[in-house]
């Protein structure tokens, strides 16, 4: 369906996952606390049972290890960047303890301490673990119901309660999940809205310094910028009564537009991959993520929201607004596609195919309306034949 | 039911308001299972008074189709507070009868109901009073609650309550996480618009000062260019069995005549038709001389085309503490960073012209600004302000 070039998607999806993890990190903190404060009651509700003590050391050995393991992967992130593993130690440590809680305490209230796992783990909001957690709590609910009826004595074994009891469990599994399911959708959706747009952002930047030059006829020159800035630390280093330190990455900087990072490398031994890879930030000839990141800078004045307004309900520009009358939709899709098989100043002009290609892409998913995106699939001989030509000299837009 | 389940699977496309008709949909499907599989049976395992074997049905049988027709009018935001009651008595309704618990499970499945609706006031209010009846309703009737442990008669009910209350304050702590993670995407989303935006209109403005250099006639003005609209929405309507009662030749004469009009002017003339109106206020953010929808999509459509920017490593990041690990760097960037918004052509001028460049003042003020911490910290800018001078005399 979606015909985004591999590895710009790739680069999204990635994005995604940095934005996942980061929200995922911020969760393992709540977790933890929620286990830390879990901690007390759980103990002395073991206490009161008469556990021997040797054995409510092991539930809080348990705890206490499955809040350092969070801490351990939220604090060293750069070492343990995959906290997935995090979240299902946390999910597999908390349902143990609850199984144990289970068969120690063997009554019916201690039960529901699967339902407190649940939503503790389903804080996480993702996709992998909400999975596991629905499937553990079902099948060990129906395991304890069912094998275990000295859990829920004095009620005999496959009595109407116990099928109730299940069907109640199965209900709450079956409902929490599709919650899980839209909330996740949705939460997946609303990063990929904010990355799609961020990515648009950089685009619009290039396309204004595209346009810029071609205007202007003026391009950026980098060696100017990279002389000024070298004249500008030695003077500043000498200044300070520093070492000058700039001048070996300044050197890199340049070198980054035509040498490989292996190339760089050999030529300055000191200097590792991550190190490189962070001065080409820095880069102005090839990269120019400095100069798209001071444009962005320069329009950064009265952005700040000011009223609580959810934009992520209110829908794009499209040309497939419900409340729009068909034959609206239609002439403002026929103009739409016009200027986009005609040639611009800033752009070229695009073909049939490349127009259809770009409407079933991602970045125009539900922009048109289905009907008439069938109309372009099924009649590409028409469009591809009809005489856009006679207007591409005169289209500016 | 299949179209509920495809609404279901691209539940993230949907408005706020369609996602909770589809979620009260789906909480009708389960309330009716599940009222029709637990109260029959209820009465033969329930020694209940023939006016509640009566009134129970009966109430539910009117709640549920309260909720159906508020669905039916669109109005779900009603319907879900009716499915809610409707469970709320269901659950009353069992934690009166004798089989207490499965009664009391109950409490978690209407608790999954209103957490089901994501829809925080809702889940305190609904929420809270069940929980709090749920801990009064353990307290009064512990003797009946089941547990093996008559030596300790205070823990069973204890553990009972802190469940439970633990259950809602857990999901408690999810909606404001939620929330607060939305809120926070939403303020992103907000600014990346703004600035995206403000792009636009750069964009727009350079485009306009083009045609007007390079000499370009308006496009909507050509006779050629209405020929092929009407050419292409001709087939568009016959190949897509679009059925048009209007004379469409018309429509797209009066699109292309609204280019000369002020639209604002025509929607408030009270002689002009409904029909005349409706087509001006729809086709307003498809006109080709202004900065509307049609040219945000056709710079997407450029865009699309577009590299972006080359980097992998921290492609969205613009906070010089995350992008750069070392002081070096930043000082780099910032000197890279002043050169550039005091040289280029950043701003528009007074005229509205894309030519102005930031003065020292400017950039200081900007560097000042609250703003600018979505890109520079604290010490990024008093390093600036500390070496105010060596900025402006040496770059």
């Amino acid at each position: 369906m979606f015909s985004q070039g591999k590895q710009q998607t790739k680069e999204l999806e990635n994005q995604i996952y940095r934005l996942e993890l980061k929200h995922l990190r911020k969760k393992t903190i709540f977790v933890s606390v929620i286990l830390f404060v879990l901690i007390f009651p759980t103990v002395l509700i073991l206490f009161l049972f008469d556990i021997p003590l040797l054995d409510i050391f092991v539930y809080f050995l348990v705890f206490t290890l499955i809040i350092t393991i969070n801490s351990i992967f939220y604090f060293y992130r750069n070492l343990l960047p995959n906290i997935y593993l995090s979240m299902y130690i946390t999910t597999f440590g908390l349902y143990v303890i609850s199984f144990a809680l289970i068969l120690d305490i063997q009554s019916a209230s201690i039960f529901t301490v699967l339902f407190l796992s649940y939503a503790i783990i389903s804080l996480y909001q993702e996709v992998r673990v909400a999975i596991l957690n629905n499937i553990i709590l079902l099948i060990s609910g129906i395991v304890f119901i069912l094998l275990f009826p000295i859990l829920f004595e004095p009620v005999d074994t496959l009595t109407p309660s116990s099928f109730f009891m299940v069907f109640i469990l199965v209900i709450f599994v079956a409902l929490l999940s599709i919650t899980s399911f839209i909330l996740i959708k949705r939460k997946r959706h609303y990063y990929r809205q904010v990355v799609d747009l961020k990515e648009q952002e950089y685009k619009h930047t290039q396309m204004i310094f595209d346009i810029q030059k071609y205007y202007t006829g003026e391009t950026l020159d980098a060696e100017l910028y990279y002389s000024h800035i070298e004249k500008f630390t030695d003077y500043l280093s000498e200044q300070i009564g520093i070492e000058n330190v700039f001048s070996e990455r300044l050197q890199i900087i340049k070198a980054l537009a035509e040498s490989s990072n292996e190339e760089i490398q050999k030529s300055f031994p000191e200097y590792k991959t991550g190190d490189i890879e962070e001065l080409k930030q820095l880069e102005l000839k090839v990269y120019k993520k400095i100069a798209y990141l001071s444009f962005k800078a320069a329009q950064l004045k009265d952005i700040q929201p000011k009223t609580r307004e959810f934009l992520f309900e209110k829908n794009i520009e499209s040309l497939n607004h419900r409340d729009d009358l068909p034959l609206v939709k239609i002439i403002a899709f026929s103009v739409f596609y016009t200027l986009l098989r005609a040639k611009k100043p800033y752009a070229k002009a695009m073909s049939h195919a490349e127009v259809v290609s770009l409407l079933q892409s991602r970045d125009f998913y539900n922009l048109v309306d289905d009907r008439i995106l069938n109309v372009l699939i099924y009649n590409q001989e028409y469009f591809e034949k009809l005489d856009i030509h006679a207007i591409t000299e005169v289209v500016s837009k | 039911m299949r179209e509920l389940m495809e609404k279901v699977k691209n539940s993230e496309f949907l408005t706020l308001n369609e996602a909770l008709k589809v979620k009260v949909y789906l909480i009708m499907i389960f309330l009716l299972f599940f009222g029709l599989l637990t109260i029959p049976i209820s009465f033969f395992i329930e020694d209940l008074a023939l006016s509640l074997r009566i009134v129970v049905p009966l109430v539910y049988v009117s709640l549920f189709g309260i909720t159906f027709i508020m669905l039916m009018l669109n109005r779900s935001r009603i319907a879900m507070h009716f499915s809610m009651y409707t469970f709320i008595g269901l659950t009353i309704y069992y934690v009166s009868g004798t089989g207490q618990l499965y009664g009391y499970f109950l409490f978690f499945i209407t608790l999954t109901v209103i957490i089901f609706y994501q829809d925080i006031t809702t889940y305190i209010l609904y929420g809270g009073i069940l929980t709090a009846y749920g801990v009064y309703y353990i307290q009064a009737s512990e003797s009946l609650l089941v547990d093996p442990h008559p030596s300790l008669p205070q823990v069973g009910p204890a553990i009972y309550q802190a469940i439970l209350i633990g259950f809602f304050l857990v999901y408690l702590i999810q909606f404001i996480l939620t929330d607060s993670i939305n809120e926070n995407l939403n303020q992103d989303y907000i600014r990346t618009k703004k600035t995206n935006n403000r792009y636009k209109s750069y964009l727009y403005r350079y485009i306009t000062d083009l045609e007007n250099r390079d000499g370009f006639s308006p496009i909507q003005d050509n006779p050629q260019f209405h020929i092929t609209i009407k050419e292409i929405s001709k087939t568009i309507i016959e190949e897509g069995n679009f059925n048009i009662e209007d004379d469409f030749e018309e429509v797209i004469e009066f699109y292309f005549f609204l280019h000369r009009q002020d639209i604002q002017k025509i929607l408030k003339r009270d002689k002009i038709a409904e029909e005349v109106k409706t087509y001006a206020y729809q086709f307003q953010k498809y006109l080709i001389n202004s900065l509307n929808e049609l040219d945000s999509l056709l710079f997407r459509a450029v865009c699309h085309h577009k590299e972006g920017i080359k980097d992998k490593l921290n492609r969205y990041e613009y906070r010089f503490d995350t992008i750069f690990s070392n002081k070096t760097n930043r000082i780099l960037g910032l000197a890279i960073m002043y050169k550039f918004l005091t040289t280029e052509i950043t701003q528009l001028d007074k005229w509205g012209r894309v030519q102005k460049v930031l003065s020292h003042q400017e950039l200081k003020a900007l560097f000042q600004s609250k703003e600018i911490r979505e890109i520079l910290s604290f010490e990024d800018i008093n390093f600036f302000l500390k070496n105010e001078n060596f900025f402006k005399d040496d770059l």
